[in-house]
């Protein structure tokens, strides 16, 4: 699945969601309903690993913080994890500072990040 | 006389790249055989123009244009591409690179490709010298529609004029970015369109919906969004004012706090405050005065001087 705001990788040991663009993609309306589907897909699947690559998103703020807690919501109680990697400094700052990084864990690479939420 | 510093971890492309270049009488050629090396070599001699490969020990490419671009924003930055770079030249491109060759057509192209960017960058840096240093004070004005997809084209603008105006490196520019993103989402969506944080809570889909329909309908369509930004060479004041009723800030909970962190309220005035020097809103609230000031020793403007000198 690709469209202008993000794209969707999946593998054995996670959904890998690679945010494309910042906020002004986040309200169009497929977009929206692309990801409505996307998440309710991660709602009827048994346990899904989510992990979100920010390689080409410097910097965002609580709107993206916002979509990070709507997958986050979805995926807790069954037991799914949640990793965030490619962050700027800044980036991790907003994470940070939102104190979100004590939920999820912040990694280099997106190798790391799949090793952290496969238990590996 | 334009001096040309050669980035290669290998000594014999090195030496391809040099023995093309080097045809040029007037071309003066230094080597480097990692980023980390080209930096120290650019410390040494600020170079006119750098060509790098992409993978390389130590300081790779991709690194490399980063930190050209931070702190030395005047050097157009060349890239050598090889089969398999692709998505890395991609990412240094969105860097800032000026241009590529890809390793293969490097006897053919790499000497056009060279003139081409030495004579785009001169105008170019004759115009950011001008402006650099020169220019004392700026203002600028715009009225904007309830439109999110203005937004990012406006902060690009005002990163670039903090840059230009010596405001902050390049974190700053991005930090610039949280909170004036943050501002004008809150003017649009909270102050225009009246929306709450709490319909956002319960499906993003139903807030954006209603945000569209408000959009065509009165008193809220015909709302703007005033954002006034002022430049010197020691701060930037940006002020957004919407049209909407106001808010009191007091009454926004602290969203780090635990009991609310699962709510969407107060985030973004949080980041607001985080990345700015200073916040302040009107007595209605439906204005906020956002400043960053200078950092001095830290970021582009010190780099940029030793260019010119």
């Amino acid at each position: 699945m690709i469209t202008k705001a993000f794209r969707v990788d999946r593998s054995d040991e996670a959904v890998v969601i690679e945010l494309a663009t910042g906020v002004d993609s986040l309200s169009d309306t497929a977009v929206l309903d692309e990801f409505a589907e996307f998440v309710a897909d991660l709602k009827h699947s048994p346990k899904t690993n989510v992990v979100f690559d920010f390689r080409n998103l410097p910097y965002f703020g609580s709107m993206v913080l916002e979509t990070l807690r709507g997958v986050w919501n979805e995926i807790k109680d069954s037991g799914g994890k949640m990793a965030l990697c490619n962050l700027s400094d800044v980036g991790s700052e907003v994470l940070q500072v939102a104190r979100f990084d004590n939920i999820w864990s912040l990694h280099k690479t997106r190798d790391e990040a799949l090793q952290a939420v496969s238990g590996s | 006389m334009t001096t040309i510093l050669v980035v290669d971890d290998s000594g014999m492309d090195r030496r391809l790249a040099g023995g093309l270049l080097e045809k040029q009488t007037d071309w003066t050629i230094i080597f480097a055989k990692d980023g980390r090396d080209a930096l120290h070599q650019i410390e040494l001699h600020v170079p006119d123009i750098v060509i790098t490969d992409l993978q390389m020990p130590n300081l790779d490419g991709l690194e490399l244009v980063e930190a050209i671009r931070n702190d030395y924003p005047l050097i157009p930055v060349i890239l050598i591409t090889a089969k398999g770079s692709e998505e890395i030249a991609v990412r240094a491109l969105q860097k800032g690179a000026a241009s590529y060759v890809p390793k293969r057509r490097m006897a053919a192209d790499l000497v056009e490709t060279v003139k081409l960017v030495r004579a785009a960058s001169y105008e170019n840096q004759a115009q950011k010298r001008l402006m650099l240093h020169r220019m004392q004070t700026t203002d600028c004005e715009f009225l904007l529609e309830n439109d999110l997809k203005l937004v990012p084209s406006l902060i690009a603008y005002m990163q670039e004029l903090s840059g230009i105006m010596g405001i902050c490196n390049e974190a700053d520019r991005l930090r610039i970015g949280v909170a004036l993103e943050e501002a004008l989402i809150n003017a649009i969506y909270h102050g225009n369109l009246e929306l709450s944080s709490e319909l956002r809570e319960k499906t993003a889909r139903s807030y954006y919906n209603l945000a569209k329909e408000r959009s065509e309908l009165d008193p809220y369509k015909d709302r703007r969004v005033r954002f006034v930004a002022t430049f010197t060479r020691n701060e930037a004041v940006f002020t957004v004012h919407d049209e909407g009723v106001g808010f009191d800030p007091g009454q926004i909970p602290n969203p780090t706090d635990p009991a609310f962190l699962d709510r969407p309220c107060g985030r973004g005035l949080l980041l607001m405050h985080t990345f700015m020097d200073e916040v302040r809103f009107n007595e209605s609230g439906n204005a906020v005065t956002l400043v960053k000031r200078a950092v001095r020793g830290t970021g582009s403007l010190d780099s940029v001087e030793s260019v010119e000198s």
